[in-house]
């Protein structure tokens, strides 16, 4: 759907050079939720403006559909512009409109009759969720509604390509959740692809199904967002994983974990993680039964992502020696990596 | 001095006033839209462009009003017939107000969220259509902001343009009032002025409010 090819581009500042995309070749597969991630200044505003035209590259190919988004005239770029939607981190409503004025707007533009206008606005205020708002200006609403209006402003053209632009970034929690929610509701209803930017691993998390990881410029991991959160390919990967699952042990504990077992720091602390592998069967509770051990579970961030299980448990197993070696090894039979952070009392 | 006397000059002053503010803003504004959008990085950006419309408006606007006046003389005189009188008077009044709107209409528009064009853009709209159905439409208190600025700036060039003959207020104010020691007529157009500018400038207010909606 969406082809960056050898995409390079340098911004001069001054003196200095800096290179904002370096080579980047990437494919986002029609119809799919595709995130790039990376700290700000990584690029990835560039290579999702270079989608739509709102920057080109100074080499490399972008191709949307069937389009060579830089060889295209003016005229016709704006045209293909209009088969995508875009959304922003600050909505970019417009205040003197209200809420069905700015859903109407890109209509307008290709000067679409009013009635026309009328038939198409009214289910997308429907779709996203603002009826009854449809006379309240920007200035009236809450982050999250306007970021509806902007989303419903994005579909007015029926586009194929939803571009998100840090949509979330400035709303709060919850309302986030929300928008994300709706995202995915509009890639399922209407199967648009969606390509976002974001610096928040809880949004790819949460919607996508594949992702980018950018820094400096360069594509640093492509991956699955399953198998990402499971195993992910590059060291930023990892960062980022870790940061969205956080395992930093309870404060109390953390004085009277000793790195090898002694008599009296005999019983391992254990982490137990899941990495994207069904796991079918109570583990947990058949190991406790089974081999007559206890297991204390400390902490545990266990999430699903599409259809597995990622995340990982730290719990502190007390049984006899023996005992406690079987259960490892019925463990590690069950796909579950474990690895042994210390002993404790 | 009559009533009769003070109302006329008030006319005037107004008829001045009126005329040339609608001419500087016929000019003004698009001249302002146009410095605008030719900036560097900017929806019709030309460097030649730019820098001939921004030498232009800092160019007029650096020739002190009074002097203008009469430097233009020959040009006036070529627009009205004549170099006096209350018409003549409008036409440096509204040369003079031209660039004045130019250079706050560019930054009405400088103060625009630079999302806003990017989001219009994004939906493919073309260089006119983001000016007249993005950059106006959001820029409208603002830019009434600016022709307030401008009609107050033009009421006291107005009483500027009385020592030419201009008539008004100012015309007033300087022949009665300063050369006949007449205090009270000095007062007296003082204190219409102020009411003007004042009516002026809350009017200019009411109406900014209420575009910027909610």
């Amino acid at each position: 759907m969406i082809r960056f090819k050898n995409v390079h581009k340098t911004y001069r500042i001054g003196s200095k050079e800096i290179v904002a995309l370096n080579n980047i070749d990437l494919e986002v597969p029609e119809g799919s939720i595709f995130g790039m991630i990376g700290a700000s200044g990584a690029g990835k505003s560039s290579l999702l403006r270079c989608v739509n035209g709102l920057e080109s590259p100074d080499s490399g190919q972008v191709i949307v559909g069937d389009k060579d988004i830089n060889s295209l005239s003016t005229k016709e770029l704006r045209q293909s512009r209009k088969e995508m939607g875009m959304i922003f981190q600050h909505f970019n409503l417009l205040n003197v409109r209200n809420v069905f004025d700015n859903i109407a707007l890109p209509l307008e533009l290709s000067k679409r009759s009013a009635s026309d206008i009328k038939e198409k606005v009214s289910p997308l205020i429907e779709l996203t969720g603002l009826k009854g708002k449809e006379t309240s200006y920007p200035n009236q609403l809450s982050g999250g509604q306007k970021q509806r209006v902007a989303i419903a402003r994005a579909l007015a053209n029926d586009p194929k390509v939803l571009l998100c632009d840090e949509a979330t970034s400035a709303l709060d929690p919850q309302t986030t959740e929300q928008i994300l929610n709706l995202l995915k509701d509009i890639n399922k209803k209407l199967g648009i692809t969606i390509l976002l930017i974001t610096h928040e691993v809880d949004v790819i998390k949460s919607i996508c199904n594949y992702v980018a990881l950018l820094d400096k410029g360069c594509l640093v991991e492509t991956n699955k967002v399953v198998d990402f959160f499971s195993a992910p390919q590059s060291k930023l990967g990892k960062d980022y994983v870790n940061s969205s699952f956080s395992f930093t042990l309870p404060h109390w504990l953390e004085g009277q974990v000793q790195e090898s077992p002694s008599n009296d720091h005999p019983y391992p602390l254990l982490k137990i993680s899941f990495s994207g592998n069904k796991v079918n069967s109570p583990v947990i509770s058949k190991a406790s039964r089974e081999f007559g051990i206890d297991i204390n579970i400390l902490l545990s961030n266990v999430e699903y992502i599409g259809s597995s299980n990622i995340g990982a448990m730290i719990a502190q197993v007390s049984g006899d020696a023996d005992k406690l070696k079987q259960c490892l090894d019925y463990f590690a039979n069950e796909n579950l990596s474990v690895d042994i952070i210390g002993y404790v009392a | 001095m009559s009533l009769d006397l003070l109302l006329k000059s008030c006319f005037e002053s107004i008829y001045m006033v009126f005329v040339s503010g609608l001419g500087s803003c016929l000019f003004g504004i698009p001249l302002g839209i146009a410095l605008f959008v030719s900036k560097k990085n900017q929806i019709l950006a030309s460097e030649v462009r730019y820098h001939s419309l921004n030498t232009l408006v800092n160019g007029a606007r650096s020739v002190p009003f009074i002097i203008l006046l009469v430097a233009i003389i020959p040009f006036t005189r070529f627009v009205v017939g004549s170099s006096i009188g209350t018409h003549a008077a409008m036409v440096p009044l509204t040369i003079a107000a031209i660039p004045f709107m130019a250079r706050l209409i560019d930054g009405v528009l400088a103060e625009l969220p630079p999302g806003l064009i990017e989001a219009m853009q994004s939906m493919g709209a073309s260089p006119l259509q983001i000016i007249t159905k993005g950059l106006v439409p959001e820029a409208l208190p603002g830019i009434v902001n600016a022709i307030t600025v401008t009609l107050v700036n033009l009421i006291g060039y107005s009483a500027m343009a009385g020592t030419v003959g201009g008539g008004g207020l100012g015309d007033l104010a300087i022949r009665y009032g300063y050369q006949r020691f007449d205090g009270k007529v000095m007062l007296i157009t003082v204190l219409v002025l102020i009411v003007m500018v004042q009516g002026v400038q809350s009017c200019g207010d009411l109406l900014a409010k209420k575009l910027r909606k909610a």
